[in-house]
């Protein structure tokens, strides 16, 4: 039977109990959003006492089916002040799932100073162990060393100084399957700050002697089912860009229609999107030794993740994905593609969340705080979050924070949180799921970039944003978003997955159900925590403002927004 | 001869990238991506980009985003 660890960090002590029968079926964003709404009061302090941080594995966590060990974090957040799923691809999943823990609960607030360290070892034994010599370290050092004391084979969860400072934009890092590099992110909202109010500096988690067995209402059905859609994923994954090049891959499609976001949101063309895009990216690789077509876990067949070298053929950065070349990009009017993995590298030391990171230095540009394409001044200004100078806070609290200081009006953000790397006027149903998802302006709640080039209305945009937002909460509660696109020519299959794994035989609609209500029972706890209708919507300026690549505005009215969800 | 996708297409002087495509059945629009030989095209680019004869040609899908 799986396992939840307790975590209390008052008397900094751990238990490990039997996981609920109410969450038997349940996994990742579900999940989360069920602990949520029945645990975590909603106008809690998302730093206080009664905030909790959840890790918890998918619902097919344990089987051989890919990417079922991509590892959901949950709690109240920080940043947008509602609740918060961030989940991130790397090893710890896979190990969590080995020891049968599917869930992790850090409860309270430490009273002793200095942080700690959450070690899991071979045998399955949790404890708390005193992490002060940790203090403010970076991920990559911090990795070093816990690889050091418990082995290269480790999994490690860890913070950055950002985290421990209560930076609303620090992230949680994973380290990566295979080299262990520390640059798998949960990044968005501000968890890692969570985690260092919590006094918890990291997770270390060890391979166990003995691998927990999960089980099948119905084994046979369940691998039969289960090799077939791995078998779909992985030949629909030959021909993924993502696969073959990297997730950099994107820019070619947005850059050259208006959906690249560019110069802060201004709604221009880049003109040298290519600089930043795939050709060079892979010519870097072939030239120093870098590396595509990796997987952050093991059993992944998309392998989207890379290592990318500097000019000398040495490490630079691993897990170099669109939206941190699309930002601090073309969107800082920055065109170096070394200099942008440069500044990846910093922000997954220290800890900070790229997207919200990217888009404070565009808002910053606007200010006039630095020129447009400054890079040795964005590289000085991402410096002072480590240094903790008063405009390095500010900026460690993300997109928002810096707008408002600096007297900014165009700041894109919804729900507090900076929007992803895709202009909402040009692809107007992710305009949609920025404005209406419960986690803020995120892309991955609800992509509908592939509606934007046909002659879709606005309410087809709509329909699509509904429709994908049920959708990605169904993969973020199994599995990557990637590998789940190309389940589509077989999605019922997963209903036949989940009744071979847990009895019934409901099918698709299962799940379905339970997409509907993770993302009703999401809007709930953000409405008792204190958001009405007036938080989703995109900021005035893409309302008024039109496109210069596409003469388009963000004209989906407010009615249109407000029944998006009336099932 | 020119694979797209591994489908044989056989080689003309001057074909196009558009026109080998058309020849193999394979759909391309804006979210599209070719690789051919190792380098990426857009959508935008493929209409008059000549192909040499055994270029391999792989047409890649955007279904998400990064």
């Amino acid at each position: 039977m799986w396992s939840k660890l307790i975590v209390d960090m008052n008397t900094l002590s751990v238990s490990r109990e039997p996981l609920d029968e109410d969450f038997r079926e349940l996994g990742g964003k579900g999940l989360i959003a069920q602990y949520m709404i029945k645990n975590v009061p909603p106008q809690c302090d998302p730093l206080g006492e009664q905030n909790q941080l959840i890790f918890c594995l998918g619902i097919f966590a344990g089987t051989s089916f890919t990417t079922a060990h991509r590892l959901s974090v949950g709690g109240k957040s920080p940043l947008t002040g509602g609740i918060k799923e961030s989940n991130v691809g790397g090893y710890a999943g896979t190990l969590l799932a080995e020891q049968g823990i599917k869930m992790i609960i850090l409860r309270g607030l430490p009273e002793k100073e200095g942080p700690s360290l959450l070690h899991i070892d071979s045998s399955g034994k949790a404890e708390l162990l005193d992490a002060a010599e940790y203090k403010g370290m970076g991920n990559y050092d911090l990795r070093e060393k816990l690889a050091g004391r418990f082995g290269e084979k480790v999994a490690t969860i860890t913070i950055g100084s950002a985290g421990e400072m209560g930076y609303r934009s620090a992230s949680i890092h994973v380290s990566e399957f295979g080299a262990g590099h520390p640059s798998r992110a949960a990044a968005r909202g501000g968890l890692g700050a969570v985690m260092g109010s919590k006094g918890l500096k990291a997770i270390v988690v060890e391979k166990p002697t003995e691998r927990f067995k999960v089980e099948y209402a119905d084994e046979g059905k369940f691998r039969e089912t289960c090799t077939l859609v791995n078998k779909v994923i992985a030949q629909g994954a030959q021909n993924d860009p993502f696969h073959n090049i990297g997730t950099i891959s994107t820019i070619e499609v947005t850059g050259a229609n208006g959906i690249l976001p560019v110069d802060n949101f201004s709604g221009k063309l880049f003109p040298a999107y290519q600089e930043v895009g795939a050709n060079k990216f892979l010519t870097n690789l072939a030239t120093r030794g870098g590396k595509n077509k990796l997987a952050c876990q093991p059993g992944c067949v998309v392998q989207c993740s890379n290592c990318y070298n500097d000019a000398n053929g040495e490490y630079l950065t691993s897990g170099f994905e669109y939206e941190t070349i699309a930002l601090f990009g073309p969107n800082c009017h920055i065109s170096d593609l070394d200099s942008i993995a440069r500044m990846d590298r910093f922000c997954d030391d220290i800890g900070v969340d790229t997207i919200e990171a990217a888009n404070a230095i565009a808002v910053a540009m606007e200010a006039g705080k630095l020129p447009w394409g400054d890079v040795d001044t964005t590289l000085a200004l991402l410096s002072e979050m480590k240094e903790a100078t008063e405009f390095g806070r500010i900026l460690g609290d993300g997109c928002e924070a810096v707008g408002k200081h600096l007297g900014c009006k165009r700041i894109p953000v919804v729900k507090h949180q900076a929007m992803a790397g895709y202009e909402p006027r040009n692809t107007k149903g992710t305009g949609i799921t920025y404005a209406t998802s419960p986690m803020g302006a995120d892309h991955t709640a609800g992509l509908t970039m592939g509606r934007a080039f046909d002659d879709a209305g606005r309410a087809a945009q709509a329909y699509a944003s509904n429709k994908l937002q049920v959708a990605m909460c169904i993969a973020d509660s199994m599995m990557c978003i990637f590998a789940f696109a190309h389940v589509v020519p077989v999605m019922p299959k997963l209903g036949e997955m989940m009744d071979a794994m847990y009895g019934g035989n409901y099918g698709f609609p299962r799940l379905a159900a339970m997409g509907v209500k993770t993302l009703l029972t999401e809007r709930g706890y953000n409405k008792m925590a204190g958001m009405t209708d007036a938080d989703d919507r995109l900021p005035e300026f893409f309302y008024k403002e039109r496109s210069v690549a596409t003469g388009s505005v963000f004209d989906i009215n407010d009615y249109e927004l407000e029944v998006l969800f009336d099932f | 001869m020119i694979y797209v996708n591994e489908k044989e297409v056989p080689y003309k002087k001057n074909i196009t990238l558009a026109e080998a495509l058309s020849v193999s059945g394979e759909e391309v629009d804006e979210m599209t991506l070719l690789l051919m030989d190792g380098k990426v095209l857009s959508f935008s680019q493929h209409a008059f980009e000549k192909i040499e004869d055994g270029a391999k040609i792989k047409v890649l899908r955007v279904v998400s985003g990064g």
